[in-house]
């Protein structure tokens, strides 16, 4: 059970977590107005997590942004937002396609970067405890002493490098905007009053 | 819906369980908590998973030696709060990379003439002065034996497989390095490291080991004088990256006869940054009590670090 979930883990890690950014900004282009960016994603990993096996799955890219499609119509769904199957249906066409075009294989190339610059920031405290753990295998007390901490220090220099990490995944530069996107997102009032989809296709309305 | 503030306290909570499961201690209490926490939302679980990822990333980026990038522009386009320190630090790491590639380069030329012996990981082995080894490659770690002479070996890498060579009392531990080990006298040892980093100890002093890396040179002669001795200055050091001066001066005790006292508990919470010689305990003493305001003054064999007399007392 345990080693079934490290694997799940592992390929997490490998395979879903660098696609976080691309998926997220399109999240927040396609339903940021309806829907919670944070909750559409974290149902997702969870979702993700509970897969008993993942080698079935040759393009983990277009998974995550299908499981996130999923999720997304379930939570409109349960929110009872008007319309929801319609606009599902229109949306569908811009979930990214599977074939690995030029651009996405360079899409895919910035992100693996992004992630590799916000990874060199790593807290010195918190690699230097990685380092001790995992390359020279001390125990967690033998690390603790070897920094002269406490064992709880040693857990909060990993919980603070992790938390770092995850906040800069979740905090997107606009400059990261795959091009010909706009790298700026219309203020939620704006696009309430004009009622239209921001993409200029045919509108749909809201029941207000 | 959940405020975007919640969301971020899964985040912070999920990092510190990743964190607690992977290198904290979880009491009984722990796992009853962490399974509440996961059975009140889906979103937990979610956030979890997720975290242990990201942390599974951090460390594979530092045991396969993840590039640090240095700083090209500003320190705007890797996020608007990103500390100052972290730029210095890049460039630190990258000189680092520039003198670890030089000394690659000197290993090739100053190649080592003597018998090669390539051990069942694919570590190899080259032994020179009158070198003899013992290997006992097992399944939970791979141990040397020097019997005699010198050694030099360039480990296959196995993080989770410690590589260990043991010269008379001292012992000197890798993964994945080059490095080379002499006997010294009766039970001490010579260590000079080629590329990556080494744990290097003597007896059964795991817990006070010296981290050398490349360019780095140590002996350690045990048997001479009880508890460990110290290396050379310019080895050994003790770098201090925001730490407590209380955390720093613990440290300092621990491997100096001449012992820190701190008279004042205000300046133990000070944190400093910086790297010191750590048989230099007064040069500390001063440099801490600069910094906290307060001033280090030698008594017998201790240097008291006390509130500076005449002035206020900052809050």
């Amino acid at each position: 059970m345990d080693a079934d979930r490290s694997r799940i883990v592992v390929w997490i890690a490998g395979e879903i977590l660098p696609h976080e950014a691309i998926v997220r900004s399109w999240l927040a282009r396609r339903w940021g107005h309806a829907l919670e960016v944070d909750d559409v994603v974290q149902e997702a990993y969870c979702r993700l997590s509970e897969l008993a096996s993942v080698e079935h799955i040759g393009n983990p890219r277009a998974y995550f942004f299908a499981t996130v499609q999923a999720v997304a119509i379930d939570l409109l769904r349960a929110a009872k937002v008007a319309n929801a199957n319609r606009m599902t249906e229109i949306d569908w066409e811009h979930v990214p396609a599977d074939s690995p075009s030029p651009e996405r294989i360079a899409e895919a190339g910035q992100e693996l970067q992004r992630l590799q610059r916000l990874l060199a920031e790593m807290p010195w405290t918190c690699r230097q405890v990685i380092e001790l753990r995992r390359l020279h295998g001390l125990s967690q007390a033998e690390t603790a002493r070897r920094l002269g901490v406490s064992e709880c220090v040693v857990e909060n220099h990993i919980a603070r490098g992790l938390k770092k990490l995850l906040k800069a995944m979740t905090e997107q530069p606009a400059r990261d905007q795959p091009q010909g996107e706009p790298a700026w997102k219309a203020p939620l009032q704006l696009t309430e009053r004009t009622n239209r989809r921001r993409n200029g296709r045919r509108g749909w309305r809201t029941e207000k | 819906m959940e405020s975007p503030s919640s969301t971020n306290r899964a985040d912070e909570q999920a990092a510190q369980w990743a964190a607690r499961l992977a290198h904290g201690e979880m009491t009984a209490q722990d796992h009853a908590d962490l399974v509440a926490w996961l059975e009140a939302d889906r979103r937990h679980r979610g956030a979890l998973v997720r975290a242990q990822a990201a942390l599974h990333l951090m460390e594979d980026a530092v045991v396969r030696g993840a590039p640090v990038l240095g700083h090209s522009g500003n320190d705007a386009e890797y996020g608007p709060r990103a500390p100052r320190r972290f730029g210095r630090m890049a460039i630190a790491a990258g000189l680092g990379g520039v003198l670890a590639a030089s000394t690659a380069l000197l290993a090739v030329f100053n190649q080592p003439h003597g018998q090669t012996v390539n051990l069942a990981d694919g570590s190899i082995v080259t032994l020179t002065e009158g070198g003899d080894i013992r290997a006992d490659i097992g399944g939970q770690v791979r141990s040397i034996t020097l019997l005699s002479g010198e050694a030099n070996f360039k480990v296959a890498k196995d993080p989770k497989r410690p590589f260990v060579v043991r010269a008379g009392e001292v012992s000197a531990q890798a993964t994945g390095t080059v490095y080379s080990v002499a006997r010294v006298g009766r039970t001490g040892a010579y260590v000079r490291v080629d590329e990556g980093s080494v744990l290097v100890w003597a007896r059964e002093a795991r817990d006070q080991a010296v981290l050398l890396r490349a360019g780095g040179k140590l002996t350690l002669e045990p048997g001479a004088a009880d508890g460990l001795q110290l290396p050379a200055p310019d080895v050994a050091q003790l770098s201090l990256h925001d730490d407590t001066i209380e955390t720093a001066v613990a440290r300092f005790n621990r491997i100096n006869h001449t012992q820190i006292v701190i008279a004042d508990p205000r300046v133990g919470q000070v944190r400093v940054v910086g790297l010191f010689r750590a048989n230099d305990p007064y040069a500390f003493a001063r440099a801490a009590a600069a910094v906290a305001g307060a001033r280090a003054v030698p008594r017998g064999d201790a240097i008291v670090i006390e509130e500076q007399p005449g002035t206020v007392k900052k809050n």
